[in-house]
């Protein structure tokens, strides 16, 4: 019999470690272990442990048993908001000090929210560069790649100097058009590295190649900033697990298309601040292929935070543009828009208004039943005075809930100030949370130019199988997906994902307004030959693995708009070829903004070209099989649960004992491990043969209006 | 009073619908942001959006151009007014406005708006306006600031039903594309406008598909009344009181007069009322602005200010009555040139309506910690046209000037490149998208050093540039303003917002330095410089001459003397102030770069005591009682104080310089000595002067104003006794 091996896939969150475990037949096991903030890699190992004796073998022999780790960080994360990156230098063109700090005129109210009005309390977001160490070097190139001052070599040299002396550790160089024209990028950093061969030099011609000076230098900087903390961690983790014998291969999730080794995470850690959130859209996607949705919306409800990602005919959406920790960022990844509301956002009253959030109890002191000190009201509390949390099986029985706790918070800050019972003001408190949530699924979607009511949704994370049969028919949305992984989906998605590698460039071409045909005003060969760089630069990557599988898309929008749309290409032989694409940009364009929202007559742009390489993960594709026969009593008892208004006696299944194909008709309760699924009042749920939970939610939860006189007074 | 006894609408579902109109507002903006094909929308902001009740009332306000925020509302009235009976308001249409009696403050801000429609019944508007590209008339861009009738200033449409049950009318999308330099960016311009509206009509009716419509309109129509009654107490937690300030706009060429805006502000209970009748009469330029532009210039100054926290909307309009009899340059009759108007008149009103605001915030201790020294001056930003590098025509600005600095605070300095104060979320381009587009090559794009107006707190920088032209030559329009009066007033001895310069340097050497390997400072380079007020409306940037633009930086607050001279040195480091301002504005020693904070003590006092030199005033009272009580600040260092039934102005020192109903400003000391002499770099007209005014006893600043020489010293705060 051959040696059982294994393929681990971990998201280190802010509270529990994820563990997820494939063995070569694809059988798929999932662990939770609690995080260490101060060494993260000791939580890690401590999820190894927990494995491993799952698995019956000691840590050592279960961690020399593990061929692939690939893992998920919140490192750079908190790196970034808590400003602990390396001291850094930004050496740019002369006059363009400030373009950092000024951040395009957004710096005092881009992390503001709806509060942007509130003039008196805006700042400027404080300078992870700070002015000294921004360093003006005479060079220039203009708008046609053509220079029109050279580098100014001995100035590069006395900044290195001076760097060298005063502690700095990281270099980022971001030179106006350097897109275009990199070499000023790269005799720059050829100095610095013969000087001073340990520094950590980011050029913005590779981190970032596209038009924008701001954006280029945030990214480009911010990645200078994390690369020395992204190589510490790295090797402290992968150290730690060699350490323990493990002599696998080690992958790190990025933000957009799968996973990256260790050393390439160290020059692109920019690319490492979504990484938890990708690894869950990404594996929702590679769920989506295999049970035919094609087109998700994922819905990430965790303690603090709501996060909504878009998969669009099982791909997930890629925006060129972000904004993270009060700075632009212009590395593609996974579109994830983040909301601090979660299970710990707190209810209070304005004006006899109820307002949910934006305030949250955080994990500490958490929500008032957690007993640890928080005595205002938070989602949670609403969902246990509800019954809808079991006080007594949350987290597996780990975090006994005081009901008693939730209920006087509620009393004292929403139903006496409102005049309601206890229960009325809980379910207010769920209805106003909800709705937020089911705006924010419209707002991911809609605003991209996607119809909701298309789209099955993916709900994860501990609280989103919690509210997601309300939240998602308010959105349209009829089908929800609760993945068995649903609460380690982020560990999932990075030992499922592809090794993935993308390679941006830029190449502005545009046609004149009014033109017949705007093909005609198109270089093709200039276009051929830029695919043709990146795609050998993608390649080399991979060592030019022949298996890789390498994609193609080419950035268009009509002259004057700000906003381009990513077009595939596939083929490019002829005119005609180029021809189809710039149809297919129409039609995209039309699809998403409506028919006659595009104007062939304004004139084409083409930007940015982008390439993305692919090799399959080495895992094996899970095959979580559940037994066709019920492990057990599935049907654990019964509970008083106020769904939509109304106290019922529903019906409280065991997940974990549930036998695939049960059908099981709402209102019901499906308590798992680390997360509770509701089946609402006339909707119903399906156990598919992998373990997940497929919700009908066609009938909507009661209309809103009379609800408040049906409650049964607590 | 909870919003429960007003409506039927619980409080929960209430949320649920105020949450999702909201977003429906983001949705409008974000349609248009996409769609636009004008750089100015999608990558500057010049646009807004927004929802209105049945009768135009604003019920949800975008969060970019607040001037379009308050005017979109002007403009459903009078698309009801105009369009109800003739052609009539039906499903599926949309009405488009740039008419400035009609709405819009100025012709390029053309706002296109849709009824909602529920069944029959009319609910809701929605509207989305942008500032267009080109709309035709006598200059590129269609503000022809040297305009002197408002028929040179390009179409002109009043209310005008563009779009009929949902299809366009091709006659006057035809009509519009015919007059535009930009046909192109002006189509897709039009189609985002359309598309935002489409999607808030769509959302809208969902909504009240699943609420009702009654229960849409009771939470808009509460929305409204909540604000109105939180503003209302607001103002009644104020003192009564009667504040006055005053703006001075560009001289105007053929009557060679410098017009001003003049506002008295009166708050009685929790009302108030902004008179602009003192205002300068209407003027033959582009500089005036319509009714339009003076309720949005007042708006625009009354939301951040006072309604700093509460939602806007029109319950915030409410409480607020303006007054103005036309024919001034802030209420114009035709046929009045208004398309300059945003670098002026309307300018005023606002700066004119945030120094009143401010003036009375400051009476109380409880809100004068949001009582702000004014944002930075009027935006100088001109238009380029011409041929670019790749042979197109090209129209665009390069609008530096929307990002400019934050008025200083009493607790905090000022924010640099916070944006003007009438755009809530101002967003400037990038200097490549710029070059891309135009024939100019950036020498220089950053925070102007000394433009924050000195202040205990320092008002925040301004962002100013410095371009020679590279691949062609584009034609610069106007500069743009404020070479002939600061406008950006400080508080409680805070200066102005400085560095008002728009320059023309021509005959430089700058491209010998260029070719030498080296990107000089504008100011290094040898040449003529000319201010942009002396050069005609249209000028040719040639090679070897630089255009430098640095707009005016925000305004400072209280006394600049007592700034820690450790803010001093941080300023110093990163370049926010010069070590001219360090020594002369600020009084401090330096010496190698560092802030010598001891000697700096001797040299304040040494500065502080010159002050006994100024021009003394009335003397103050003969008696008065020697215990007085606190009643309401008027600055740093000065407040109404009372004892034994009557109200004096008394220092901060003990004293007491007359009765509250005098001018304490004439029984100051007083120094209209050039600001040069005072290390303040500022233009100024002739007419004009800068006039510094202290405390006879302490020597502290307690104000700094711009006044006309021989003009009366500004009694800028009068309290209203309760039996007047």
């Amino acid at each position: 019999m051959t040696e059982r091996r294994f393929y681990v896939g971990t998201d280190i969150g802010g509270t529990f470690t994820d563990m997820v475990v494939i063995d070569q037949a694809g059988d798929v096991r999932l662990f939770k272990s609690p995080t260490t903030p101060a060494d993260r890699s000791e939580g890690v190992v401590q999820a190894f442990g927990i494995a491993a004796e799952h698995f019956g073998l000691d840590t050592e022999t279960f961690i020399r048993s593990v061929d692939y780790f690939a893992h998920a960080t919140t490192a750079a994360t908190n790196a970034l908001i808590e400003h602990t990156g390396a001291r850094t230098m930004l050496l740019t063109t002369r006059g363009f000090r400030d373009a950092l700090l000024i951040q395009r005129a957004t710096a005092s109210w881009a992390a503001m929210g709806d509060r942007s009005g509130h003039y008196s309390a805006r700042r400027p977001q404080s300078p992870i560069v700070p002015r000294e160490w921004i360093v003006e070097i005479d060079e220039r190139v203009d708008s046609t790649g053509a220079e029109v001052v050279p580098l100014a070599r001995e100035q590069v040299k006395e900044a290195v100097v001076r760097a060298q002396s005063a502690g700095i550790e990281a270099v980022a160089i971001c030179y106006l058009w350097s897109f275009l024209r990199t070499d000023h990028e790269q005799e720059t950093a050829a100095i610095v590295r013969e000087m001073w061969p340990e520094a950590c030099v980011s050029l913005s011609s590779d981190i970032a190649p596209v038009l924008g000076e701001y954006e280029r230098a945030a990214t480009t900087t911010i990645n200078a900033y994390l690369s020395p903390v992204i190589k510490d961690y790295v090797n402290r983790l992968e150290g730690r697990l060699r350490g323990h014998g493990f002599r696998g291969q080690f992958a790190v999730m990025d933000s957009i298309g799968g996973v990256m080794a260790a050393e390439a995470a160290a020059e692109r850690a920019v690319e490492l601040l979504m990484s938890g959130p990708a690894g869950g859209v990404l594996s929702s996607a590679a769920l989506g292929r295999s049970i035919g949705a094609g087109n998700i919306i994922t819905a990430d409800m965790g303690g603090t935070s709501f996060d909504v990602g878009l998969v669009v005919d099982g791909q997930p959406l890629v925006s060129a543009a972000s904004f993270d920790a009060g700075y632009h960022l212009v590395a593609p990844r996974v579109s994830v828009t983040a909301r601090g509301a979660g299970g710990g956002s707190i209810a209070s009253i304005v004006d006899g208004i109820l307002l949910v959030g934006p305030e949250s109890a955080g994990s500490t002191p958490g929500p008032a039943c957690y007993g640890k000190g928080g005595d205002r009201p938070t989602v949670t509390d609403a969902d246990v005075v509800l019954g809808i949390l079991d006080p007594d099986s949350f987290l597996d029985g780990k975090v006994p809930l005081r009901r008693d706790l939730a209920e006087e918070a509620i009393r004292r800050h929403v139903a006496e100030p409102l005049g309601m019972s206890v229960r009325e003001a809980a379910q207010g408190i769920r209805r106003v949370v909800d709705a937020q949530m089911a705006d924010q699924l419209r707002a991911a979607s809609i605003q991209q130019g996607y119809d909701p009511r298309d789209f099955t949704l993916f709900a994860y994370g501990g609280a989103g199988a919690t509210h997601a049969y309300s939240f998602a028919p308010d959105a349209g949305i009829h089908r929800v997906v609760v993945p068995y992984t649903a609460t380690v989906h982020s560990a999932f998605g990075a030992v499922s994902s592809d090794q993935f590698r993308l390679l941006q460039g830029t190449d502005r071409q545009r046609t004149p307004a009014w033109a017949a045909d705007p093909v005609d005003h198109l270089d093709l060969n200039r276009i051929v030959s830029k695919f043709h760089d990146l795609e050998q630069r993608c390649r080399a990557a991979f060592g030019d693995d022949p298996r890789v599988r390498v994609q193609r898309h080419l950035y268009f929008r009509y002259r004057g708009q700000a906003k381009e749309l990513a077009v595939p290409v596939e083929s490019l032989e002829n005119t005609e070829d180029l021809r189809a694409v710039v149809a297919e940009f129409h039609s995209r364009y039309e699809r998403l903004y409506g028919p006659g929202t595009s104007l062939v007559e304004a004139g084409i742009e083409i930007g940015t070209f982008r390439v993305e390489g692919r090799l399959p993960s080495p895992a094996p594709r899970a095959v979580h099989r559940v037994a066709t026969e019920a492990a057990g009593d599935a049907l654990a008892g019964r509970r008083e649960v106020v769904l939509d208004g109304v106290a019922t006696l529903v019906d409280v299944y065991r997940a974990p004992t549930l036998a695939a194909g049960s059908h099981i008709a709402g209102p019901a309760i499906i308590d798992s491990p680390g997360t509770t699924i509701v089946v609402g009042v006339g909707q119903g749920a399906d156990v598919d043969e992998d373990g997940n939970v497929v919700l009908d939610v066609r009938s909507a939860p009661v209309a809103a209006g009379d609800l408040m006189t049906e409650v049964t007074p607590s | 009073m909870s919003t429960q006894q007003r409506t039927d609408v619980d409080p929960v579902t209430f949320e649920v619908i105020r949450h999702r109109l909201r977003a429906i507002t983001d949705e409008q903006a974000a349609r248009v942001m996409t769609v636009s094909g004008s750089a100015h929308v999608t990558e500057m902001s010049d646009y807004n959006v927004g929802l209105y009740l049945p009768d135009g009332s604003a019920a949800c306000m975008g969060r970019t151009i607040l001037f379009h925020a308050a005017s979109m509302a002007a403009m459903v009235r009078h698309v009801i007014a105009d369009c109800r009976n003739n052609p009539g308001i039906n499903p599926g249409d949309m009405f488009i406005v740039n008419n400035p009696w009609k709405g819009t403050v100025h012709g390029p801000d053309l706002a296109m708006l849709a009824p909602v429609f529920h069944g029959e019944e009319l609910i809701f508007w929605s509207g989305a306006m942008m500032h267009m590209a080109d709309i035709g008339g006598m200059r590129a861009g269609s503000m022809g600031l040297d305009a002197s009738e408002t028929y040179q200033e390009g179409l002109m449409f009043p209310p005008t039903r563009m779009i009929e049950a949902g299809v366009v009318r091709q006659d006057i999308w035809s009509l519009i594309m015919a007059n535009s330099r930009v046909p192109g960016a002006t189509a897709l311009d039009l189609k985002g406008l359309i598309a935002a509206n489409n999607s808030a009509v769509r959302s809208l009716l969902e909504l009240a598909g699943k609420y009702g419509a009654d229960a849409l309109g009771q939470v808009m129509a509460t929305m409204v009344d909540l604000s109105e009654r939180r503003l209302r107490e607001r103002i009644a937690s104020l003192p009564d009181a009667r504040v006055r300030a005053v703006g001075y706009l560009e001289r105007d060429a053929a009557s060679g007069t410098i017009p001003e805006v003049v506002v008295t502000l009166t708050k009685r209970g929790d009302t108030l009322t902004f008179d602009y009748s003192e205002s300068s009469p209407q003027m033959p330029n582009a500089t005036n602005c319509t009714e339009s532009g003076l309720y949005a210039g007042v708006y625009a100054g009354l939301l951040p200010s006072l309604g700093f926290d509460l939602p806007w909307n029109a319950g915030l309009f409410r409480p607020v009555e303006v007054v103005c009899p036309t024919g001034l340059i802030c209420n114009a009759d035709r046929p009045a040139a208004v398309s300059g108007n945003i670098g002026g008149a309307v300018w005023e009103v606002e700066a004119t309506a945030v120094a009143a605001i401010a003036k009375l915030l400051m009476l109380s201790d409880s809100l004068g910690a949001e009582s702000q020294a004014h944002n930075g001056g009027r935006p100088a930003s001109p238009v380029l046209h011409g041929t670019n590098q790749h042979g197109e025509r090209f129209i665009g600005r390069t609008f530096e000037s929307l990002g400019s600095g934050a008025g200083a605070y009493r607790d905090h300095d000022g924010v640099g490149a916070f944006g003007n104060h009438s755009i809530e979320r101002v967003l400037i381009s990038n200097a490549e998208t710029i070059e891309q587009d135009m024939p100019i090559l950036y020498l220089w794009r950053g925070l102007t050093t000394d433009s924050g107006g000195g202040g205990r707190q320092r008002g925040g920088q301004s962002i100013g540039c410095a371009y020679i032209a590279h691949g062609g030559t584009p034609l610069v329009g106007n500069q743009g303003h404020a070479w002939d009066v600061p406008d950006s007033a400080g508080l409680s001895g805070g200066y102005m917002g400085l560095s008002n310069r728009a320059l023309l340097v021509r005959g430089s050497d700058v491209l010998t330095h260029l070719r030498a390997g080296e990107i000089p400072e504008w100011g290094s380079v040898a040449g003529e410089p000319a201010p942009s007020s002396s050069l005609p409306p249209v000028v040719p940037l040639r090679d070897g001459e630089v255009m430098v633009s640095m707009p005016f930086g925000a305004a400072g607050w209280g006394d600049p003397l007592e700034r820690d001279p450790a803010a001093v040195q941080t300023d110093l480091d990163r370049g926010a102030v010069s070590l001219r301002s360090a020594e002369e504005v600020y009084g401090c020693v330096v010496e190698a770069g560092t802030v010598d904070p001891e000697a700096t003590v001797g040299r304040r006092e040494r500065l502080r005591a010159g002050r006994s030199e100024w021009q003394p005033g009335s003397p103050g009272p003969d008696e008065h009682p020697a215990q007085l009580t606190r009643l309401a600040g008027l600055g740093d260092a000065l407040e109404f104080a009372s004892g034994d039934g009557e109200t004096w102005v008394r220092c901060d020192c003990g004293t007491v310089l007359c009765r509250a109903a005098d001018n304490w400003r004439e029984h100051a000391l007083v120094s209209s000595a050039s600001p040069e002499a005072f290390g303040v770099d500022v233009a100024l007209a002739d007419e004009m002067e800068v006039r510094r005014y202290a405390c006879p006893a302490c020597l502290r600043l307690h104000a700094v104003d711009v006044r006309r020489r021989g003009d009366a010293h500004l009694h800028d705060v009068e309290l209203i006794a309760a039996t007047d």
